[in-house]
C-alpha cells in the first residue's frame, strides 16, 4: 500500500490526511502539540459569505466530511455580523475530540507529541522526516500543513512577542518548515507598512468575565456589538490584521464579539486595561492568547512555492495546504487545500495524472488567483479568502458566489467533479 | 540519503543562567537562525525562546561564567603523570556539574588566563560540595596546574564534553559496551553511573594508556559493572570489540578517548551494517569554552563550520 505522511495537524492537515485516506492510502499525520486543529481550536467561523461556496463545492466534491462535522458541532447557524452573512460558529471545545475520533475511525494513523525536526533527501525526494526523538518516518509522498505561524522568534521579531497561544510552542517546541529542511527557498508575507508578516486577527475573551447582559446577547444571537467609547477607536490595527475580511471601520469602531464557545474578539489585540473601560468589560480577561492584551502570533512566515496542484516546486514528492500553500486565511480555505493535497498526493504515489481544479470552481479559483497574485509584490501585502476582501469582490465577480446548493452541485457536476475526492484511487 | 540544508544543532547552554551569551551579540548564536541574521526563525530549541530572552535582557548578553577562587583542595598522585584533584567548592556548582560531560575551566590562581584548562568532571559529591577531577600532565597548563600548591581558580560549568548525549539521556533499560582509555577513564565515571542510574546493564573495556592503571575500578565495582582490559588501538582489541558486539548485543556504545579510538569504533560498526547509538568524549581543543576563542571550531562531516564548545552534535555529524 502507497504510504503517505502528513506533517502539520491543523484543519489542513486533518484535511490531507482524510482525503488521502479516502483516496486509498495508509495515511500518518504528524502533529507536535498534543490536540488537533491548531489555529482551529481557537477559531470557529465557517460558512460565511463565499466560504458557504467553497465548502457546498467540497461536499460536492465528495471532500465535505470535516464541514459537516463542524456544522454538527455548530453554536449558532446563518448569522450575521457586520459585512458577513450565514456565517456557522462550530464548538472550539467539541470540535477537537469529533474530528479527531472521526480520523480515527477512517483509520488514519495520528500521531501527536511528534515534531518533525528533519528530512532526509534522496536527490530531489524526500525519503523519510525524522522527529525530536528520533524516531523515523518513511513515506512515498509527504504533504506539508505546517502552517507559517510562530515560533516565537518570529513573534518577538515582527511583532510585540510571544502572546502565548494556542501553538504553545515554549511547551511542544517551535514549529520546523519541513519545505524549507528540504532546501526549498520560502515565501514571505508581507504587512501593508512593508513589514514582514501579519498578526493573527482575534482572540478569545473569557465568557464568564463579560456582563451578563452581553453574554446573554451572544448566547442568545451569536453576535455581540458593542460601540467603543469615542477616543478608543484605533484604525490603524486594522491594516495588522491578516483577515482583511475583517479589516473594515465598523471592526475599529466597535468590539465585535462571536460566540464560539469563548467570546471571539474579532481584533489582533487589546490592551487589557483599555478593554476594561469598555461598559460591560469591567472583568474582561484573555482566555486564548493568554496575553491577547498585549499581542497575537505573527504568521505567514514560511510559504511554499507551489503549482495549482498544490505540489511544491523543487521537490518532487511534497504538497502542501493550507497557510503554507500562501496567503490564505481561515478554516475553510485550510480545509479545501489541504483535500487537494492530500488527494493529490496519492495520485502521484499510484503515478496517476495529478488533479486540478478548474477556475469555473471557487476553490479551483482561489488555488490559482493566490498563486498568480503572490508572484507580485503587491499581491504579497494582501490576504486572500472566501468570505472577504479582494477574493471575495472577485468572487462576486466572476459569479462564483452562490448559496444556492443546487447550483453549486450542478458547477461541480459541469466540470465532472463530483464525489471525485470521495472515490478511492488504489 | 543526506539530511539537507544548514544544520541547527542545539546549544548546550541554550535556555541556562548563561543564554543568551556573547555570540548572540555578535551575530553568531548557535541556535538562533535570527541572532543568526537569518529573517525568520528556523529552531529546533523547545524551550525558552533565546531571541525573546535577548529582548528582554536589553539585547546584551548574560553574564558569562564567574570565576571561583578555591583555598580548599588537595590532590593525590594516581600514576606518573596523573594526578587526581578533590576540590571543595559552592554546593551550586557541584550541584550543576552533575551531568555526564560536564567540565570545568581551572588554573593555579597566581597564573593568568591563558593557562586556564578544560578539566571533565569525573565525580561530584553534594554534601559536603566537592569536584573530582584527574589531571594528565601533558603540556604547560597541566603541568603548571600539577606543581600548584596555592589556591586554584576555576569557571563552570561547561557542559559539552560528550558528543551523542541525547543517546545516553533516551537510554533506559537497555545494555551498553563502554571503551575507555587513558584519562578519560574519568569521564567515563559520570557516564556509567547515569547508564545504571536508568537502569542499564553495563560492561566496560579499559585500556589504562600512559595512566598506567585502571584508577577508576572502586567506582566500577561500586555500580557492579564488568571491567575487561584491551587496547581498541590494536588489532586483538579491535577483535574483542566484534566479539562483544556478537555476544553483546548492545543498544549504545561509549568511547571514551582519542577520536582515533572513536573513529575505529564507527568504522567497525558500520563495517558490519550495525547502527548502534555512538556517545564519545570530545577529543577537541577548548581554550575560551565560552565560543568567542575559536579553538574549537571544527568542520562537519557535511562541511559546516561550528563550535565544538557548544553545539550539541551527534559522531554521525562528525564523521560521515
Amino acid at each position: 500500500m502507497k504510504k503517505i505522511i502528513v506533517v502539520g495537524g491543523g484543519w489542513s492537515g486533518c484535511a490531507a490526511a482524510l482525503a488521502a485516506r479516502k483516496a486509498g492510502a495508509e495515511v500518518t499525520l504528524l502533529e507536535k502539540t498534543d490536540m488537533l486543529l491548531g489555529a482551529g481550536l481557537v477559531g470557529g467561523i465557517i460558512r460565511n459569505n463565499g466560504r458557504f461556496t467553497a465548502a457546498e463545492e467540497a461536499i460536492a466534491m465528495g471532500g465535505g466530511d470535516l464541514f459537516k462535522l463542524a456544522d454538527a458541532t455548530a453554536r449558532h447557524v446563518n448569522i450575521s455580523f457586520p459585512g458577513h452573512n450565514h456565517a456557522s460558529l462550530y464548538d472550539i471545545v467539541k470540535i477537537e475530540p469529533a474530528v479527531r475520533n472521526y480520523l480515527l475511525e477512517k483509520g488514519v494513523d495520528i500521531r501527536c507529541e511528534t515534531r518533525i525536526t528533519d528530512v532526509s533527501l534522496d536527490d530531489d525526494r524526500i525519503v523519510a522526516v525524522t522527529s525530536e526523538d528520533g524516531e523515523t518516518f518513511v513515506g512515498d509522498v509527504f504533504v506539508e500543513t505546517t502552517g507559517t505561524s510562530g515560533p516565537m522568534g518570529n513573534c518577538r521579531k515582527y511583532g510585540n512577542g510571544c502572546a502565548m497561544c494556542i501553538q504553545r510552542c515554549p511547551a511542544f517546541g517551535p514549529r520546523v518548515s519541513l519545505a524549507a529542511k528540504a532546501g526549498v527557498k520560502e515565501v514571505i508575507g508581507r504587512r501593508l507598512d512593508d513589514f514582514y508578516g501579519a498578526m493573527s486577527g482575534s482572540g478569545k475573551l473569557n465568557k464568564d468575565s463579560l456582563a451578563p447582559d452581553i453574554r446573554a446577547e451572544l448566547e442568545a444571537t451569536g453576535v455581540a456589538v458593542v460601540p467603543l467609547p469615542p477616543g478608543m477607536v484605533d484604525k490603524k490595527k486594522l491594516a495588522m490584521k491578516p483577515c482583511q475580511q475583517y479589516a473594515l471601520d465598523e471592526f475599529a469602531e466597535n468590539i465585535v464579539l462571536l460566540d464560539t464557545g469563548h467570546a471571539k474578539i474579532m481584533t489582533p489585540f487589546f490592551p487589557l486595561a483599555k478593554l476594561r473601560k469598555v461598559p460591560g468589560f469591567e472583568q474582561a480577561r484573555y482566555a486564548d492568547p493568554y496575553a491577547g492584551g498585549r499581542g497575537n502570533s505573527i504568521r505567514f512566515l514560511a510559504m511554499s512555492p507551489r503549482d495549482d496542484y498544490l505540489q511544491v516546486k523543487g521537490l518532487t514528492n511534497l504538497f502542501c495546504g493550507g497557510e503554507k500553500a500562501g496567503l490564505l486565511v481561515g478554516h475553510t480555505e485550510a480545509i479545501v487545500t489541504g483535500t487537494l493535497a492530500g488527494h493529490n498526493a496519492v495520485r502521484l504515489a499510484a503515478g496517476q495524472e495529478l488533479l486540478k481544479l478548474p477556475r469555473t470552481t471557487a476553490v479551483g479559483e482561489i488555488i490559482a488567483f493566490v498563486r498568480e497574485s503572490m508572484a507580485t509584490e503587491a499581491g504579497l501585502k494582501l490576504k486572500y479568502t472566501f468570505s472577504g476582501s479582494v477574493f471575495f469582490e472577485r468572487m462576486r465577480e466572476m459569479e462564483l458566489y452562490t448559496t444556492d446548493t443546487a447550483a453549486i452541485k450542478e458547477r461541480i457536476a459541469q466540470a465532472d467533479l463530483s464525489d471525485i475526492f470521495g472515490r478511492p484511487l488504489l | 540519503m543526506a539530511v539537507a540544508g544548514k544544520a541547527t544543532f542545539l546549544c548546550a547552554d541554550a535556555g541556562t543562567a548563561v543564554c543568551p551569551c556573547f555570540l548572540a551579540e555578535t551575530g553568531n548564536c548557535v541556535q538562533c537562525s535570527l541572532l543568526q541574521g537569518e529573517e525568520v526563525c528556523n529552531c529546533r530549541w523547545s524551550g525558552v525562546c533565546i531571541y525573546n530572552e535577548f529582548g528582554w535582557a536589553g539585547e546584551k548578553a548574560q553574564p558569562s561564567r564567574e570565576e571561583i577562587k578555591v583555598a580548599d583542595w588537595q590532590k593525590n598522585i594516581i600514576g606518573t603523570d596523573s594526578v587526581l584533584f578533590e576540590i571543595t567548592v559552592l554546593a551550586e556548582l557541584a550541584r550543576e556539574c552533575q551531568q555526564p560531560g560536564s567540565f570545568v575551566l581551572i588554573k593555579a590562581a597566581e597564573k593568568p588566563s591563558i593557562f586556564y584548562v578544560p578539566m571533565t568532571v569525573m565525580d561530584v559529591s553534594v554534601s559536603p560540595p566537592q569536584l573530582k577531577l584527574a589531571v594528565q600532565s601533558v603540556g604547560p597548563k597541566t603541568l603548571a596546574l600539577r606543581e600548584a600548591t596555592g589556591d586554584l581558580t576555576l569557571k563552570g560549568p561547561y557542559l559539552n564534553g560528550l558528543f551523542g548525549v541525547r543517546y545516553l539521556e533516551r537510554l533506559t533499560n537497555r545494555k551498553a559496551l563502554l571503551f575507555v582509555r587513558g584519562i578519560c577513564q574519568a569521564a567515563s565515571v559520570p557516564v556509567a553511573k547515569a547508564l545504571v542510574r536508568q537502569g542499564n546493564t553495563c560492561l566496560a573495556v579499559f585500556d589504562p594508556g600512559k595512566t598506567e592503571k585502571v584508577f577508576v575500578a572502586d567506582y566500577y565495582d561500586a555500580l557492579k559493572i564488568p571491567i575487561l582490559e584491551g587496547s581498541l588501538l590494536e588489532a586483538e582489541g579491535r577483535e574483542l570489540l566484534r566479539r562483544l558486539l556478537q555476544t553483546e548485543k548492545p543498544d549504545l556504545i561509549f568511547s571514551g578517548g582519542s577520536n582515533e579510538q572513536h573513529e575505529d569504533i564507527l568504522r567497525e560498526l558500520r563495517g558490519l551494517g550495525l547502527r548502534i547509538p555512538l556517545v564519545v568524549t570530545s577529543d577537541y581543543t577548548i581554550c575560551c569554552g565560552e565560543g568567542i576563542c575559536g579553538s574549537c571550531q571544527i568542520m562537519t562531516a557535511a562541511g559546516q563550520k561550528v563550535r565544538s564548545c557548544k553545539a550539541r552534535l551527534s559522531p554521525d555529524d562528525l564523521w560521515a
